[in-house]
């Protein structure tokens, strides 16, 4: 047994954090895990990328393309530029906030239209669309935004950890003054999917 | 993170597993230049050394940390010097020496090298280090492997007497696994230095006494290498096909024959460096074909070469050389299940194709998110005030830091290694009529950048030094270096001003300004530049990273 999650986003939205507390959650229940991530320059204001890996197989700790159960995008452009990574019935858990690269900024560039990235993306497995700003907001605080992407993705269906472990390990990792509105945000991700399937409740 | 009484078990990053492996290896001496993906390891060390008793220094660069773990281990100490693949190329004067000298206290060279250059200038593959050098290598596959290989790298280099490397890649030092703690044993890091000049002063008469010493001694190593236990056979084939492979390419293979659900006999070699021949040739002999998958330089394929034909085996061969395995850049799963499935003559288990194909479609819709100045970084605005004033009609010399990204400010026509910028400036203003001017960080001025100033004053060179002193070692993640007033275990310290080095070699022209008075600092570069000679000019102000973390501990000069 083998599940395999890519996460994504740009630096500063807790990419490695949310990576790390599905890793560590994995570790608590006896899994062998391995975490793949990208430190140093790569890092400053660019496109990050971590690899979780855990179950009885799992050997290097990058997920190869093809074979990722659930790719977690905190940001759309993010999630299909490594949209490759999906297995073809895997499915993505995508924050649908742009957060606009520099060159959009400067104006030298036009982000891409929703529809346009909806499509790509549809191509390469089930896409679930969660406004995780919106609902960070809700929960008290936009940075947490990732903390309800944790939630959206330990609700997926097949998802093998239990809401017990994801929880604890979330605790472990926020600090304590900040624990509120991290397991808010955890509680409005888990609502968007509806438990009998993958489909979020209702569309953004 | 990496205390605990053993049989504790912990999550680790790569790099906190290797800084566990020299405590339980008993290290009582460590020296770093930071470095990514190297960089990690130090930072552990650092920040636990209260819990332990071993002594730790940043070292100035490479070199000068080889040197104090070198004069460790002639003092009877245990001792590590960690730096990332192109620091070796700083520090290989020593360690050429050192091998020839060999080693009393275990003596361990951490180096990260960073395939696919994530973080580097190039992918130098620092196992040709090994064979160069003549330094037994191990080479880890995963955090726990990197920790067990870190502490018995110790016991294996006493025993040998010679200089052992561990050898990670970035895959390995930036990837998370569970790590099983073993035993820290009591440390004592007071030295006994013996005085033994025919083997630790490098005279010529001295050096031909040592070099067949050391050929004995790589030869033990290699009878050694058979019983490490870091090597091993797996596999269910039927002999007729058999991979070898070593270091983090094992898990890429052994996925990828899982994958394709193929049988096929693997070694797994543990060092790629003194082969273990014996079991090299018995696996040779015991198949009809052989493939060795190994991440960049086929350091263990030719090695391997050559040993079927020195013994006549015949066995088919395959790697780089016929091109089955990629050369340049890091392998992956998915890399080397594409070089599996040609070789095998099996259809791949996915269809890579199309999934590339649908993606280059995709890809039209990406734009890049290159990195960029942090907000407010004072590196920023003294690159803007360089070109306020010289614009393009300079040419602009730089070095290896945050401020590399001077490049997007179209201020950056070279940059080779660290410390080189200073090396271009002098050379450079010889030969060129425009203006020349380089940038380099403070840490990287102490690393490299001295002698190139020195250089450039003593040829009376008309260029001009910007020192971008942000007071930490910014790139890498803070560390503090000799313009932060303390070292790496925080102890106070007399911060060492750059223009004071200037000074005291005789530049003819020496200011400090701050960088966020633009003003100021256009001036004081425009009157750099019309000096004859060398002009050094130290933008200072403290990294606004550096800042947030330490809270304002840095204050700004004023000028």
């Amino acid at each position: 047994m083998e599940y395999n999650i890519v996460f994504t986003g740009v630096g500063g939205q807790g990419v490695l954090l949310a990576s790390q507390v599905i890793g560590n959650a994995a570790f608590e229940a006896d899994e062998n895990v391995r975490i793949g991530e990208v430190h140093g320059m790569s890092q400053r204001g660019g496109s990050v990328i971590a690899h979780v890996r855990f179950g009885e197989d799992v050997y290097g700790p990058m997920v190869p393309v093809g074979k990722a159960d659930l790719l977690v995008a905190l940001e759309p452009m993010e999630a299909l530029r490594y949209a490759e990574y999906l297995k073809e019935d895997g499915t993505m858990v995508v924050n649908f906030n742009p957060e606009d690269p520099l060159p959009v900024q400067e104006g030298q560039a036009e982000y891409p239209d929703e529809a346009t990235l909806e499509t790509h993306l549809e191509g390469f497995g089930e896409l679930v669309k969660v406004d995780a700003d919106a609902l960070a907001k809700e929960a008290g605080n936009r940075i947490v935004s990732n903390s309800v992407m944790i939630g959206v993705l330990q609700a997926v269906a097949g998802f093998p950890l239990d809401e017990a472990a994801v929880l604890d390990a979330l605790k472990a990792q926020v600090p304590d003054d900040a624990l509120e509105p991290n397991l808010k945000a955890f509680e409005l991700g888990q609502a968007e999917i509806d438990p009998d399937q993958t489909a979020p409740v209702d569309a953004m | 993170m990496i205390e605990g009484t053993q049989g504790t078990r912990k999550l680790l990053l790569g790099n906190e597993a290797i800084a566990r492996g020299a405590v339980e290896g008993g290290v009582a001496a460590i020296a770093a230049y930071p470095g990514t993906p190297s960089t990690e390891i130090g930072d552990t060390l650092r920040a636990e050394a209260d819990d332990f008793e071993y002594y730790m220094e940043y070292s100035i660069n490479e070199k000068t940390a080889l040197e104090t773990a070198i004069s460790a281990s002639q003092s009877g100490l245990r001792s590590m010097a960690i730096m990332k693949h192109v620091g070796i190329n700083v520090a290989a004067d020593s360690l050429m020496s050192l091998a020839r000298s060999g080693v009393r206290g275990g003596f361990v060279l951490t180096v990260a090298d960073d395939p696919n250059m994530w973080s580097s200038q190039n992918e130098q593959d620092s196992r040709q280090y090994a064979r160069f050098v003549r330094m037994p290598m191990l080479t880890p596959t995963s955090p726990q492997e990197a920790k067990e290989m870190t502490a018995y790298a110790f016991e294996l280099s006493e025993e040998l007497g010679l200089p052992v490397a561990l050898r990670s890649t970035t895959r390995v030092s930036h990837s998370r696994g569970p790590v099983d703690f073993g035993e820290v044993p009591e440390v004592d890091t007071e030295g006994d230095f013996e005085k033994e000049p025919e083997r630790l002063v490098h005279i010529p008469a001295h050096g031909r006494q040592l070099k067949p010493k050391l050929l004995e001694k790589i030869e033990a190593a290699r009878e050694r290498m058979e019983d490490l236990p870091f090597t091993w056979v797996e596999g269910t084939g039927d002999g007729e096909v058999g991979v070898i492979t070593p270091g983090m390419a094992y898990n890429y293979v052994r996925e990828s024959l899982d994958w394709m659900d193929v049988d096929a006999d693997l070694l797994k070699l543990g060092t790629p460096y003194p082969l273990p021949e014996a079991q090299v040739r018995a696996f040779l002999e015991s198949h009809d074909r052989v493939l060795i998958v190994e991440e960049l330089d086929p350091v263990v394929e030719e090695a391997v070469r050559v040993l079927a034909q020195r013994h006549g085996i015949d066995v088919e061969i395959s790697g780089k050389y016929d091109e089955v395995v990629p050369m340049p850049y890091e392998l992956t799963t998915e890399r080397v299940t594409k070089s599996l499935a040609e070789y095998f003559d099996v259809d791949a288990p996915f269809d890579f194709e199309a999934q590339t194909e649908a993606k280059a479609a995709a890809d039209e819709n990406l734009i890049g998110r290159p990195p960029q100045f942090c907000p407010g970084c004072p590196h920023e605005e003294t690159f803007d005030a360089i070109k306020a004033v010289l614009g393009d009609d300079a040419i602009y010399a730089g070095d290896i830091g945050c401020y590399t990204l001077g490049v997007n400010k179209g201020a950056l026509d070279i940059q080779f290694s660290m410390g080189a910028g200073s090396g271009f400036a002098a050379g450079l203003a010889q030969f060129n009529d425009e203006p020349v001017l380089a940038t380099i960080g403070d840490s990287t001025f102490y690393h490299t950048g001295v002698p190139g100033l020195l250089n450039a004053i003593y040829n009376d060179a008309d260029t001009t030094l910007v020192v971008l002193d942000n007071r930490t070692t910014a790139m890498t993640g803070q560390q503090p270096n000799p313009s932060t007033g303390w070292n790496a275990v925080e102890e106070e310290t007399e911060p060492m001003p750059i223009e004071d080095i200037a000074r005291a070699a005789g530049a003819p022209f020496v200011e400090v300004v701050n960088p966020y008075r633009s003003d100021t600092i256009e001036e004081t570069i425009e009157e750099a530049v019309a000096t004859e000679g060398t002009s050094v000019v130290v933008a200072r102000a403290p990294c606004v990273l550096f800042n947030q973390e330490y809270g304002q501990q840095l204050e700004e000069i004023e000028t």
